[in-house]
């Protein structure tokens, strides 16, 4: 067992990304109207704007005939909100991993440091004040809003981290700012000026990824790797604070760059992440739990694995939610806490007995 | 070789005047070849002393220099590369595998534990020898025991072959036996060129392995020098407040004042 621990390591990441690609085409293929394997991957190689005008199929060199409204829905409705969840997935698991690290405790995330709440309620504040629209400018209102709350959140840690030297400190300032964002936030639905604004905003804390489009993604896509980019370099320092602060900073870690660039890091990520998709929780717990074991529980050696894995299980979990035959279509983010919450309850449960 | 000089240096528990003094005039040198130990009861100030001398706490007055430098305005890789830190022993907060928490010793020549270099690796591979723990390379921490843990810290300070090395408390709660192993880690270390400065609170384990004891007592450095100069019964006496009888090197302990 021992052995395998690192005989295996460098297969994780190509099996998650392999796993990554099944999983996009899958959702390309399942949904309400199911698609043959032939369909989707004739629309897949052409697309749909590259058929003719006027013309509603066209016939690739290998005779596969495809149909212009297949593209349409691959390339236009599945394949963007499949890769919208991957990509909010890969953000929440990137930022979880690298807070836990930091942290030196399994369930830091996003959602436990306030960056979520935050995140979330700048969102909907804006739908509140109307600001948002579906049309022109103001369809980037609640995204930018988004990601301005989420940079707030981590600008108030980042300033408190400089500050204290205490890990218990900062996470005690997040549950604070999460319990403000959210009193914030149940003031905003009671005061909700119509119907309309009311399911919205439920809409946006719930967390969904459904009529995403490249443009959704693409108006995001910039402070997500930004983020993922800040991170990368962090790497290096979590596993040195396996030891402890002090001794990481006798190793030669410069304790307040990292806390700085990993909090910043994470904010930028997880702001995209709301962005894109609402308030989602536990996934940025779950996925780098799950591999830890499989790196030497080491943060640096899970974070890609954490954020190609985080991806997946909202990708598997967002065609989940459009294959559940219901009324109205459950929300993703409903689904991940289902699923999310009775594995944190684990997790925190275990580490209890573990720590005495 | 950069030697450790710290001069009149003066430490409060926060950064305001009036607030309490917790070491205050204390002055020491140490150079490579030499194994000192500072002794002294609780809330001495050693471990304050030991972290301002690492830089890691700022002094309210005095000043440190490691090789010329103040140890608080280096790199922190430049530093440890100058000076290796042992803190007390905290639990890792992961289950890791033993030869990569000693890769961590390697941490500030820009190595990390998945990819070491050759001469990490070399390095890594002597200290996990030297530590008696080449065969627990692939086990994880948390399957160790107390004094294959200190072990392991030991041999991550080590593994950094930095001249000089800190160690605060380094054989806290080891049983007997694992104690004199950790300490002569140490003592090799210093045989061979480097500078040790442990904190023991074992009068008699320090008296066997000191080359120069530092004696603290209420934030100052009350006594320095080998135990044939530093070490009776009244100074035991008047520092930790017990009735001790000396003979040479061996120290007997017999009641409280």
């Amino acid at each position: 067992m021992l052995s395998s621990l690192s005989s295996g390591e460098h297969l994780v990441v190509p099996l998650l990304l392999l796993a990554t690609v099944i999983a996009l085409f899958a959702a390309c293929l399942l949904g309400s109207t199911p698609l043959g394997v032939h369909r989707v991957s004739a629309a897949l190689l052409f697309p749909f704007r590259s058929i003719g005008e006027g013309e509603t199929s066209a016939v690739l060199a290998s005779g596969l005939s495809v149909q212009a409204a297949d593209s349409l829905v691959i390339w236009q409705i599945r394949l963007p909100r499949a890769l919208a969840a991957f990509m909010t997935g890969a953000a929440l698991g990137a930022s979880g991993a690298a807070l836990q690290g930091l942290l030196r405790n399994p369930l830091a995330e996003p959602g436990v440091l306030g960056v979520s709440a935050c995140a979330a309620l700048a969102a909907t504040f804006t739908i509140y004040y109307g600001l948002a629209s579906s049309s022109g400018l103001g369809a980037y209102a609640v995204p930018i809003a988004a990601i301005g709350g989420a940079v707030a959140a981590t600008a108030l840690l980042a300033f408190a981290a400089r500050r204290t030297s205490s890990v218990v400190t900062l996470i005690l300032i997040g549950v604070g700012l999460s319990a403000f964002a959210g009193a914030l936030m149940s003031l905003l639905l009671n005061l909700a000026p119509n119907p309309f604004s009311l399911a919205e905003m439920i809409n946006w804390m719930l967390g969904s990824v459904a009529n995403r489009s490249y443009d959704d993604i693409a108006l995001v896509a910039p402070f997500l790797i930004a983020g993922f980019a800040l991170l990368f370099t962090t790497r290096r320092g979590l596993f040195a604070l396996t030891l402890g602060e002090e001794a990481a900073a006798g190793v030669g870690l410069h304790l307040g760059r990292q806390r700085v660039a990993v909090v910043v890091g994470a904010g930028l990520a997880a702001g995209a992440g709301v962005a894109l998709a609402g308030a989602i929780g536990f996934v940025g717990i779950i996925a780098p739990h799950l591999i830890r074991p499989l790196v030497g529980h080491d943060p640096a050696r899970s974070l890609l694995p954490s954020a190609l894995l985080a991806g997946l299980i909202l990708v598997l979990a967002d065609i989940g939610v459009r294959l559940l035959p219901s009324a109205t279509e459950l929300k993703l983010g409903v689904v991940a806490a289902i699923i999310g919450a009775p594995i944190f309850i684990w997790i925190a449960a275990r580490r209890r007995s573990d720590h005495g | 070789m950069p030697d450790l000089v710290v001069s009149k240096l003066e430490v409060r528990a926060k950064a305001e005047r009036g607030a309490p003094i917790l070491v205050r005039d204390a002055s020491f040198t140490l150079s490579g070849g030499e194994m000192s130990i500072l002794v002294g009861p609780n809330g001495a100030g050693k471990t304050t002393l030991l972290r301002a001398a690492m830089g890691l706490l700022t002094p309210s007055a005095g000043r440190v220099r490691l090789g010329g430098e103040d140890p608080a305005r280096m790199s922190p890789s430049k530093r440890a590369r100058k000076i290796a830190w042992l803190p007390q022993i905290r639990p890792l907060a992961w289950p890791n595998r033993v030869r990569d928490i000693v890769s961590l010793g390697r941490f500030a020549y820009g190595a990390s534990p998945g990819r070491l270099g050759e001469e990490d690796a070399a390095a890594v591979d002597r200290a996990m020898a030297a530590a008696g723990l080449a065969a627990f390379s692939e086990r994880s921490a948390d399957t160790l025991s107390g004094g294959e843990i200190a072990r392991m810290h030991c041999a991550r300070a080590l593994a950094a072959q930095a001249p000089l090395l800190l160690a605060d408390e380094p054989v806290a709660a080891l049983d007997i036996r694992h104690q004199l192993q950790v300490m002569t880690l140490l003592q090799r270390h210093a045989r061979r060129g480097g500078g040790v400065l442990a904190v023991l609170h074992d009068i008699a384990l320090a008296a066997r392995f000191a080359d120069r004891l530092l004696w603290m007592k209420q934030g100052s450095i009350v006594a320095s020098g080998p135990c044939e100069e530093t070490l009776d019964s009244k100074r035991i006496e008047s520092v930790f407040g017990v009735r001790a009888q000396v003979a040479e090197k061996r120290v007997e302990i017999e009641e409280p004042i």
